[in-house]
């Protein structure tokens, strides 16, 4: 990326140059002018890019010549502030209400979640209905056979394996229990 | 410093020596006598891109001929003509007849983008009676 960038500079100040030049021989002073600026732009990109480039060699050479830093392990008091601020930091505070505010304010930001949900479950359901659409008969025996291909082995499953594969394992899902129990 | 930076230096310096004496050459004027009964007649093809609605290309070939005729010493003899539809050519006829720094120059401003939403492509300069440079 760096070399395509580097000749894509390179190639815009010599055709630039070489513009300005022909289009002053031609008396075309307009469009001189025009390639002039793109050539000086080019020009200042590729200097200001090899300045940065030399400035970063020396900033790696004197980082490599400094002695290593080694960080010295927290105090466990800190530890244990910064663990705590991590699980215990409140992030929807202002979605916090007390009952008298409820009844007596009329909040927007619920109309807006309403209504923003009201509204995304209408795309929701519009999606549904399409995407039920597109399904057709051949699809879904390609989709079947590709199960089936994946499918365990009968005798290699235990029942807490099933009960992993569940998002919430107090619920049955009986299609889940019949794609990874062993078919009979 | 070694033989061969030297000798690469120096042709630096001739090539970029050779190439503003080139240039300057190129971009100076020189102006000969003309005989004054001389004319010449510049054919353009005009071309407008999102031009002004109030403004059409014979309007915008027209002010462009005029605008360039002050970078030189001929005059117009008579209107613009329109010599072809499509393309679109247009005419003018100068007199006197342009010498060859005149040429240049009147076909650079022609050809450069000296008006907006208007290019023009000089067909022919041809002289159309008396000689062109003074001879």
């Amino acid at each position: 990326m760096k070399k395509v960038s580097w000749t894509i500079a390179a190639a815009t100040m010599v055709v630039a140059g070489a513009y300005t030049v022909i289009s002053l021989a031609r008396w075309e002073w307009t469009r001189a002018q025009f390639f002039g600026l793109v050539f000086l732009a080019a020009e200042l990109a590729l200097i200001g890019g090899t300045v940065l480039a030399k400035l970063a060699r020396i900033e790696r050479k004197i980082d490599l010549a400094e002695p290593k830093h080694v960080a010295p392990d927290p105090s466990p008091a800190t530890l244990a502030i910064v663990r705590e601020a991590g699980h215990e930091h409140d992030r929807f505070p202002w979605l916090q209400v007390s009952a008298t505010d409820v009844v007596t304010r009329t909040n927007v930001f619920i109309t807006l979640v309403v209504g923003g949900g009201v509204l995304l479950s209408g795309g929701a359901w519009v999606l549904d209905k399409l995407g039920s659409r597109t399904v057709d008969p051949g699809r879904e025996s390609q989709l079947a056979s590709e199960l089936d291909a994946i499918a365990y082995p009968d005798g290699l499953i235990v029942d807490d394996m099933v009960a992993r594969a569940r998002s919430r394992p107090d619920v049955e899902d009986d299609r889940l229990t019949d794609f990874l129990l062993p078919r009979s | 410093m070694s033989a061969k930076r030297a000798l690469a230096l120096l042709c630096a310096v001739l090539v970029i020596g050779g190439g503003v004496v080139a240039l300057r050459r190129a971009t100076q004027s020189t102006h000969y006598p003309q005989d004054p009964d001389s004319s010449v007649r510049v054919v353009v093809e005009a071309r407008s891109n999102r031009a002004e609605p109030n403004h059409d290309l014979e309007e915008l070939t027209e002010a462009h001929l005029w605008y360039c005729r002050l970078e030189i010493g001929s005059d117009p003899v008579g209107e613009v003509q329109r010599v072809s539809d499509d393309p679109p050519r247009f005419a003018i006829v100068l007199r006197p007849s342009l010498d060859s720094t005149d040429r240049k120059q009147y076909e650079g401003c022609l050809e450069d983008w000296s008006l907006d939403h208007q290019l023009l492509h000089v067909v022919s300069m041809t002289a159309e009676a008396g000689p062109e440079e003074g001879a």
